[in-house]
């Protein structure tokens, strides 16, 4: 197989944008069908390379959905999907109530969805929660794995196919969060933190008056 | 004709049991059967070829036969006896529905005798 990665090495090296499992069975019988089409006198090899290129990206694509899937079903642990799945329940009130006003033309902040209690509510403790709860659940993810692998934090917290679905939603919830506390628009104006987001003309007079 | 009834099995999927039904077949003699059988419309890529060679496998409905020597490349596939039966199943709805097609003028010398009916 050496022969052949000498004779195609970008080939080969993008081979390892499969899984490992794939391209540790398949890497080496593509590479060696890749030399067989060129190879064949009644291939053009502009014809061979034009299929490759529309082949490669779609395969790969395909190939790394079944692995994530794969190991969302068997592999991943069921903390990381219940903590992500229970997350989810808590900052969908974020977007729903959102989507509703932008719908409703604004009629929902003169509703008690809009009021203080409430809004501190679906702003920051439901988010806030969320955040924890996936934090904590990448921590024990980070703190098993290393003991498994012997990897670094790092390295393990960035093995994005087992541990998205939590990672994804402490980014999302910490941005909620982070957009509530420390987005100019949001603190201006009104004090109403989601109205800003409907209004970036208003944001911005408001912004530049206060500098 | 077998308790399986309909011709659902995907293109590739149908191509790659029927270019084994023969011999056994290494990937790019597949390719090469593959095209020579669709007359060069089924046209794979090796990412194509080894996904769905691995999806066969896995539903054993193909295997890889045993081979010597560890370092050569190419590996021969063949069809299991659950591939075999679901191939023959999938002919047979298709000949039934070749059948069908000819009866209603669809195919064959009276090709055309048939209208389109708006």
């Amino acid at each position: 197989m050496d022969s052949l990665k000498h004779r195609f090495p970008r080939y080969s090296r993008l081979l390892a944008l499969y899984p490992a499992d794939y391209r540790q069975e398949y890497g080496g019988q593509m590479l060696q069908t890749l030399a067989d089409m060129l190879d064949d006198p009644g291939r053009r090899k502009a014809g061979v390379w034009g299929r490759i290129t529309l082949d490669f990206p779609l395969s790969v694509i395909k190939q790394q959905l079944i692995y994530s899937g794969e190991a969302m079903g068997n592999t991943m642990p069921g903390y990381i999907k219940r903590n992500a799945r229970l997350g989810a329940w808590l900052v969908a009130p974020f977007f729903i109530f959102l989507i509703f006003d932008a719908v409703m033309r604004h009629r929902l902040e003169h509703s008690w969805v809009w009021h203080t209690r409430a809004l501190f509510i679906w702003l920051i403790v439901l988010p806030g929660l969320a955040a924890i709860f996936n934090l904590a659940a990448l921590l024990r993810w980070v703190h098993a794995r290393r003991r498994e692998t012997h990897s670094s934090a790092w390295k393990v917290l960035t093995d994005l196919r087992l541990n998205w679905p939590a990672l994804g939603m402490a980014v999302l919830s910490i941005g909620i969060l982070g957009l509530v506390f420390f987005h100019d628009s949001v603190h201006c104006v009104t004090g109403n933190p989601v109205r800003e987001l409907h209004n970036p003309y208003q944001t911005w007079q408001c912004i530049e008056q206060r500098q | 004709m077998s308790k399986r009834t309909s011709g659902l099995l995907p293109q590739v999927t149908f191509s790659i049991l029927f270019a084994l039904s023969l011999k056994p077949r290494h990937g790019y003699e597949l390719m090469q059967q593959i095209e020579h059988d669709s007359s060069g419309k089924v046209q794979l890529g090796p990412g194509a070829l080894y996904g769905t060679i691995k999806q066969l496998r896995e539903a054993n409905l193909i295997e890889e036969m045993p081979f010597e020597d560890e370092n050569e490349r190419r590996r021969y596939y063949r069809l299991t006896r659950k591939g075999w039966n679901l191939l023959n199943a999938e002919l047979e709805y298709y000949e039934h529905t070749v059948r069908l097609a000819q009866e209603r003028k669809l195919l064959g010398p009276n090709f055309g005798a048939a209208q389109w009916i708006a």
